[in-house]
């Protein structure tokens, strides 16, 4: 694949869901390679159109780029573009090639998996980290094959020395979370990642879900402790939970996750009682929990709340997050009962 | 893991960009000698933070967990 073709489509993809113009387009392209010019960007989405890889729509004196994906090849140019940018990456890193071969060698057999993206890979490598988007196929025990695959990724991690956080989703989760209107860890992957196992399976499911529904891609990744406190109000009271004397105003909308996360690392004890609340009032996700508990050092606390909760109101997702976290081999640290209770019942959780 | 120099580097340049202000991080024994190129790699890195600094560091760390130990 020549190179300008590859900057345009991997621009586009990592984009998806954005209705990117030429304008746009040129710009994005400059920022991430350094250049580009209109006219050659232009010539170039006329031979992509005319090869039926693209659409453009005229929207006022704009053109709308968009996917074709009723063309047949256009996942295999995909897969090919995710195949270059594994190339790329691991070409300056062979110190990584033997746990790679160790992990295709652990997991080939695991037929439950259907592609592996790397989230970020040259950030996170620079922090010794690795973290790993796994989508499954539909399975009746989601839960035995997530801890299962969270116990092969630990060996690896323990082996290799080399910090592995696991995002284990399946059909269901991974579409909720990429068409959801929260801002959440499967949107931010879009835009940054490496489909390294099986990538024309990784756009299938893409394909499949924007055929029926927006994707919605968002940048840059969210740093929990930066979320701001005007933010952390408005999305708590939308979970049910309001600071009384706070002044509250529209912000941006946060998964509960990503709002669990922030309070743990904050380690602030009336929001840990906050905490309690919004996940007995709401639902979540068990495996994504897992993931940013795995990701920031807050596995321990949780578990600790988890714990409690389950004994006060037990939820299912409770009880397999608490089985996910026991995989971590971390110390649980105790939360205080009596409080959150007290806190359950003032706000008519119990 | 041992971490060298240019995966000093890296982690500094990673944690560098969460910043809103400019701290000081004084690198500790073995963490300074691989920085001086006096040893090829530290096991963990150590760092003294002056007492203005300590926060906002720790703000940083805690946002990008690095897959190293990191003491200070």
């Amino acid at each position: 694949m020549d190179t300008p073709t590859l900057r345009i489509l991997e621009t586009i993809s990592s984009n998806i869901g954005d209705s990117l113009s030429i304008y746009q387009l040129t710009d994005r392209i400059k920022e991430t390679y350094g250049s580009a010019y209109y006219a050659n960007i232009y010539q170039k989405l006329q031979d992509l159109k005319s090869e039926g890889l693209l659409s453009l729509e005229s929207v006022g004196r704009s053109s709308i780029i968009k996917l074709n994906f009723e063309n047949y090849l256009l996942i295999d140019k995909l897969a090919e573009i995710e195949i270059e940018k594994k190339i790329d990456f691991l070409s300056e890193r062979n110190n990584l090639f033997s746990f790679f071969v160790e992990m295709d060698k652990s997991l080939k057999d695991k037929c439950s998996i259907k592609s592996i993206s790397s989230i970020n890979p040259s950030k996170n490598i620079k922090l010794n980290k690795i973290e790993l988007l796994f989508l499954l196929r539909e399975t009746s025990d989601y839960l035995s094959e997530t801890i299962d695959l969270y116990e092969d990724m630990l060996n690896l991690e323990k082996k290799h020395n080399l910090k592995i956080n696991n995002l284990i989703l399946d059909k269901h989760d991974f579409f909720d979370l990429i068409t959801s209107d929260e801002i959440n860890p499967v949107r931010e992957a879009l835009g940054e990642k490496i489909a390294l196992f099986c990538p024309q399976a990784f756009w299938s499911e893409i394909k499949e879900i924007a055929e029926k529904n927006r994707i919605r891609t968002i940048k840059p990744e969210t740093k929990p402790l930066n979320i701001s406190d005007l933010d952390l109000l408005f999305n708590l009271n939308r979970f049910g939970y309001k600071e009384f004397g706070s002044y509250l105003a529209q912000g941006k909308k946060f998964c509960i996750e990503y709002i669990a996360t922030k309070i743990l690392l904050e380690e602030d004890a009336r929001r840990m009682e906050a905490l309690a609340v919004i996940l007995t009032k709401n639902n979540f996700k068990s495996n994504l929990m897992a993931f940013l508990s795995q990701k920031y050092p807050i596995a321990p606390r949780l578990r600790g709340i988890l714990k409690i909760l389950q004994q006060l109101k037990a939820k299912p997702e409770i009880e397999k997050t608490i089985q996910i976290l026991q995989t971590f081999n971390e110390e649980e640290l105790p939360a205080d009962k009596a409080s959150i209770k007290q806190k359950l019942e003032l706000y008519n959780v119990l | 893991m041992s971490c060298d120099k240019s995966a000093l580097f890296e982690l500094l340049e990673v944690l560098n960009e969460d910043l809103t202000k400019k701290i000081t991080l004084i690198a500790v024994g073995g963490t300074a000698m691989t920085l001086q190129d006096l040893k090829p790699s530290t096991i963990d890195i150590d760092l003294t933070i002056p007492s203005d600094d300590p926060t906002e560091f720790n703000r940083v760390l805690k946002n990008n967990p690095p897959g190293f130990r990191v003491d200070r």
